[in-house]
């Protein structure tokens, strides 16, 4: 309670400052607005939110698709790595036995080594690599097609070359090859005809015509035969 | 069952249950402390339609702050905000002498009635005349004191300042206020405005 040296007057003024109120819809007024500024500052947040969330699904959407087509999974560089590897592979049972072949610039399609268990040659681990089916038939071969082609291009490219006995080298090797397995190659024939005819032009007449001889014995409906029996024309000594 | 009894008595997520307690602490901070927040803007030199503005900019700023607030200190914390609102709203109004003559034109707007009413609306315009010429720091004291019926250990709570600053500027607003009443006492309200 406030002094009693104020004058009545002020006492008066007090008492009517204190009866003063504010309007009585006044409470009212300001819950409403406090309720309509917690719903903005709500939508507000939830428009954020959502903003939020779809912006981070893109990102990981686009994260997904990069990793996708520039990181590991990738399956175009995993073939590279196979066909990258499948020639060294073939070419190791060779380097022991036989002269090293001039290294293959494109290694193609090359099948996998299981095809060549020989016991002189190392034991090239089949795991790196994932397997893939042999061609031609079933018959088991030490060499396989695209390997025949390409000792016997080898071969006739020698021949082309005006070097006899480096085509006679190369022959040698797929004949040493053929004879690991089972069967000869499938173009053992061709081998021979070439054989024949490097035997020849290197001087080597007699051994032409007697592996001619053998060769029209051998296989007397082979298309070669005209140009084996050239040689063995050929071979005839004067 | 009754859906409205199975909405109300399913089991609330965190935010809403924080949501509903916040809001039922402003509701009892608005139900509690609305006319003391009003009437100390009003004494403070605001009209009426100021001071209903800045009870909103009050509330307004405690529910943003609602974390701080707690029953040992809300009508600190309101008062402290309502001053700042004042003193601001206060600098926005440059002429004195025209707020007081629209303060009077909105008191009768406020409180229209009787003539009997009229001593009383001219007693607050009166008053708030007086208080005008009155150091900031004094006119709250003896607001808070003499209108509010704090006791000065809160008064000097609600100021930040010792009892003893709080004592010593009550006895000075009130030598001043005898001293103005006195020098006009055709100011008195409860004369007649001639005398």
């Amino acid at each position: 309670m406030s002094e009693p040296d104020l004058p009545p007057s002020a006492l008066a003024l007090f008492e009517a400052a204190r009866r003063e109120q504010p309007a009585s819809n006044l409470q009212r007024r300001i819950l409403d607005n406090l309720e309509q500024a917690q719903s903005e500052r709500r939508a507000r947040f939830n428009v954020i939110l959502t903003w939020s969330v779809a912006a981070l699904c893109v990102a990981a959407a686009v994260g997904f698709l990069v990793l996708r087509h520039v990181g590991t999974f990738d399956p175009e560089s995993l073939r590279a790595a196979h066909v990258k590897l499948g020639p060294e592979r073939i070419s190791a049972p060779t380097v022991r036995s036989e002269h090293r072949s001039a290294p293959e610039p494109d290694p193609g399609p090359s099948p996998p080594p299981s095809i060549v268990p020989s016991p002189s040659t190392p034991m090239v681990p089949s795991v790196a690599i994932a397997p893939r089916p042999k061609p031609g038939p079933a018959r088991a071969t030490t060499l396989d097609l695209p390997r025949e082609l390409e000792l016997l291009g080898e071969a006739k490219a020698a021949l082309a070359g005006g070097d006899p006995k480096r085509a006679l080298r190369t022959l040698n090797r797929y004949v040493s090859l053929s004879k690991v397995g089972a069967t000869p190659g499938q173009l053992h024939a061709e081998a021979r005809a070439l054989r024949i005819e490097a035997l020849s032009l290197s001087g080597k007449h007699a051994d032409a015509d007697k592996e001619a001889r053998e060769f029209l014995q051998l296989h007397p409906t082979s298309p070669l035969i005209d140009s084996v029996k050239r040689f063995v024309q050929e071979s005839e000594p004067e | 069952m009754n859906p409205v009894v199975w909405f109300a008595a399913r089991p609330m997520p965190v935010a809403e249950v924080t949501e509903a307690t916040d809001r039922l602490t402003i509701e009892a901070l608005v139900q509690r402390h609305t006319a003391f927040v009003w009437r100390v803007l009003r004494r403070l030199g605001l009209s009426p339609a100021d001071a209903d503005d800045g009870v909103q900019q009050v509330f307004m700023v405690a529910a943003r702050n609602l974390a701080r607030i707690h029953s040992e200190n809300d009508r600190a914390f309101l008062y402290g905000t309502a001053v700042n609102i004042a003193n601001n709203t206060r600098r926005s109004h440059r002429r004195q002498r025209a707020l007081t003559q629209a303060q009077a034109a909105e008191v009768e707007e406020h409180h229209p009635g009787p003539d009997e009413a009229l001593a009383f609306r001219d007693a607050c315009d009166r008053l708030d005349k007086l208080l005008a010429d009155f150091p900031d720091e004094q006119r709250r004291v003896l607001v808070l004191v003499e209108i509010e019926q704090l006791e000065l250990a809160e008064v000097a709570q609600l100021e930040g300042i010792r009892r003893g600053t709080a004592a010593s500027r009550l006895r000075l607003a009130r030598q001043r206020l005898g001293e103005l009443l006195k020098k006009a006492p055709e100011q008195n309200p409860f004369g007649r405005p001639n005398e």
